[in-house]
Parts: C-alpha cells; sequence; structure tokens
C-alpha cells in the first residue's frame, strides 16, 4: 500500500471525519495529486535510520495541516480553482480548523510514537501553525523593502517545510541526539525558502497574470524590479498598475528577467543549497542520500536556464 | 549575502566587462555559480523561458512540482 493511500485511511477513519463527507472528498481529491510535500517526514525518518511506519502519523499531519493551510489561502487569494469555489467559504473555513484538529488527534492515537515524541512533535506542529498564521496575516501587508520580504518568507511558508523534515527525524528515535534533530530543522527551513523562492518565480512569470500582479503583491522577482534602481524602474511600475493591458505582462515579465530580478532569484537560491549542503556534510546520519537529492533537485532545473542563455547577447544597460 | 541593488550594480559591472567574458560550456549546475552566469541568464526573454519549458516538458516554471502559499 503507498503513502497515499496510507494517509488516506489514516485520516478518513477519524471518527469526525467519518460524520463528515465533504471532507473525504477533499482529501480524496488531494491524495490523487499525491502531493510531494506529504512524503518529506518520511525521507528524514529515513534519513535517521527510522522505518516507514514510525513517520506515518508525521506524514498524515503534514497532510491535514497542508490542507488547512490551502483551504484559507485560496480563500485569501480569491483562487478560482479553491474548494471555497465548490462547498462555499463556511464550509471552507470549517473544514480548514476541522484538518488542523484532524493533524494533532492523528499524532495523539499513534501507536508508532512514545509520549515523549508525541509531545514534541505536537509542539512543533503548533508552533508552525501559529507562525504560519501570522505569515498569513502580514502577508497581506505587502512587504516595503528586502527586509521584510525575507521575514515574510520565515513566517509564511518556510516554517511548514522545516517543520515536516523535523517531525520526521523526531518519529525516528525518541533518543535521538537533539543536534541532529536540529540541524535537520535548519535543513528543512533552508529548503522551505528556496520552495518559496521558485514558488515566487512560478507565479510571476506564470500567464495568464497570477494573483500576485492582479492583488498588487510583491513576491521576490516583482519587488527587486520595483525598488532596484534600474533603466525600466518607472516602466516596471507603469505596467503593474495596468497588468490587464493587452501586452503589459509580457513587457513586465521580460523586464524581470533583463533587470537582473530572475538572476537574483537564482543566486538566492544556489546560496541557499551551498548553505544545505554545508549543513548536511556537518550532520551525522545514516543515510543522506534522500535529503541530498531534495536540495539537489531545486537547483537543477538551472542548469537549463543557463544553457539557453549562452547563445544570446547582452539587453542589460 | 548581497542586497538588491548592491547584486544589480555588480550586474552592470560584468556587463561593463562583457567583452572579457568566457563562458563554462558545462552544463553542470556550479554551486559556485559566477556572477558572470547570472549575468547572462538577463540576454533571456519571456519566450526563451517558455521554450526552455515546453522543450524540457515541465509542468510549472523551473520544474518545481512543489507549492507554497
Amino acid at each position: 500500500m503507498n503513502i497515499y493511500t496510507q494517509i488516506y485511511e489514516l485520516v478518513s477513519a477519524l471518527p469526525l471525519v467519518k460524520l463528515w463527507p465533504e471532507m473525504t472528498d477533499v482529501l480524496q481529491r488531494i491524495v490523487g495529486k499525491k502531493p510531494r510535500n506529504w512524503q518529506l517526514p518520511l525521507i528524514t525518518c529515513g534519513a535517521m535510520g527510522g522505518r516507514e511506519s514510525q513517520a506515518l502519523p508525521a506524514a498524515a499531519a503534514i497532510a491535514c495541516l497542508q490542507i488547512s493551510i490551502i483551504l484559507i489561502d485560496d480563500m485569501l487569494d480569491d483562487d478560482p480553482n479553491g474548494d471555497y469555489r465548490r462547498v462555499g467559504a463556511p464550509a471552507a473555513a470549517n473544514m480548514a480548523v476541522a484538518f488542523q484538529s484532524a493533524a494533532f488527534q492523528l499524532i495523539a492515537q499513534a501507536d508508532a510514537l512514545t509520549h515523549l515524541q508525541k509531545m514534541t512533535i505536537s509542539q512543533n506542529l503548533n508552533e508552525m501553525v501559529f507562525i504560519t498564521a501570522y505569515g498569513q496575516y502580514k502577508d497581506s501587508q505587502n512587504p516595503i523593502d528586502e527586509d521584510e520580504y525575507w521575514h515574510l518568507v520565515k513566517t509564511k511558508s518556510a516554517p511548514f517545510f522545516s517543520c515536516a523534515l523535523h517531525i520526521g527525524a523526531l518519529s525516528a528515535d525518541a533518543g535521538s541526539l537533539a543536534e541532529t534533530t536540529e540541524n535537520v530543522r535548519q535543513l528543512g527551513a533552508l529548503y522551505g525558502e528556496m520552495i518559496q523562492i521558485h514558488d515566487d518565480l512560478n507565479d510571476t512569470m506564470a500567464q495568464p497574470a497570477d494573483p500576485d500582479w492582479l492583488l498588487g503583491r510583491s513576491p521576490l522577482p516583482i519587488l527587486f524590479a520595483k525598488l532596484v534602481e534600474h533603466p525600466h524602474q518607472a516602466r516596471f511600475w507603469s505596467l503593474c498598475d495596468s497588468i490587464t493591458a493587452p501586452g503589459a505582462l509580457t513587457e513586465a515579465q521580460n523586464i524581470l528577467i533583463q533587470c537582473g530580478a530572475v538572476s537574483y532569484c537564482v543566486s538566492e537560491l544556489l546560496s541557499r543549497y551551498q548553505a544545505a549542503q554545508q549543513l548536511l556534510g556537518q550532520t551525522t546520519l545514516p543515510d543522506k542520500g534522500q535529503i541530498n537529492a531534495l536540495l539537489t533537485e531545486l537547483v537543477e532545473p538551472l542548469a537549463d536556464l543557463l544553457a539557453a542563455s549562452r547563445a544570446k547577447r547582452p539587453l542589460l544597460p | 549575502m548581497f542586497n538588491m541593488q548592491a547584486f544589480y550594480n555588480n550586474l552592470v559591472g560584468v556587463s561593463q566587462e562583457a567583452g572579457m567574458i568566457h563562458l563554462n560550456e558545462s552544463t553542470a549546475v556550479s554551486t559556485t555559480l559566477p556572477l558572470q552566469q547570472l549575468f547572462h541568464l538577463t540576454y533571456l526573454t519571456r519566450q526563451d523561458l517558455d521554450n526552455v519549458k515546453s522543450a524540457l516538458g515541465w509542468k510549472s516554471w523551473f520544474q518545481t512540482s512543489e507549492e507554497a502559499w
């Protein structure tokens, strides 16, 4: 039985979920997408020498919390594909709270975990939920400078990835060295920041315009093009004010590339990759292979971009 | 770590010395990516990125299937 089926069976067996068909529907639909984030606890549990069964409750809890976060985020973003459009905002809001509670219930009833592990994992999950809620609140107020942007990243989505990797390590063995699990947590934080940079790049380069453009938000590439003094800065601001006009989005996206905003994101990705590799090298783990692969797959696509840039002429003034 | 404006200023510096740049032909990702390679990314257009994406069958930009929020 694969991990997604196991998570589905674990969550859908909760008594209150059985009474709430819409919860099962949402769960079933998202299980079908096989979100890779749900495997993060398994990867670090395995790296610590633990078994998959030990990390299953943590993976199921992460699954529930991701569903909860996205149910809310879709409403905040007015996402046309959000579940709230199908079931209504009241039902989506209540389900978000229910999935959050389900996560803690899954840890509390996990036979594979000791009492101490349950306490520690629950504490980490709770802290993550709290910080993420704060980050989502701050996200509604655009960052005005780079410091504010990185503070937002550290509160909005990075804590989820950090927590997912951390609680996997904590699931492996109640006697694990605190230094090792702390290093895994820090690796997760760097991984989460890399995911956020990728997400910012994806969203800003997408067509048609992503909500980030339409709602006047400032993900990293847009923040760069707005704040840095470059010849197309004024034009970029003007395009942002009329981003739905014909041709405006493509022109703005070209400016993002040519003013160095995309290059900056790549640079920030690589600096975090280097820091993560250094930390991984200093961490004593029985098997680092899957964590290494997790980090490396985030920088491999950059080789293709660099190759594509070779035959071109410079446009930067 | 660079800040944004300093990073841009450095890119412009590389641009002014562009005639002296000799690119590494390796396609491997360097973990110590020189500024010159980051500068060369600025040669691209959005259409170039589209071409990379479709040629490699990527589902999303930079081929990450993970999602933040």
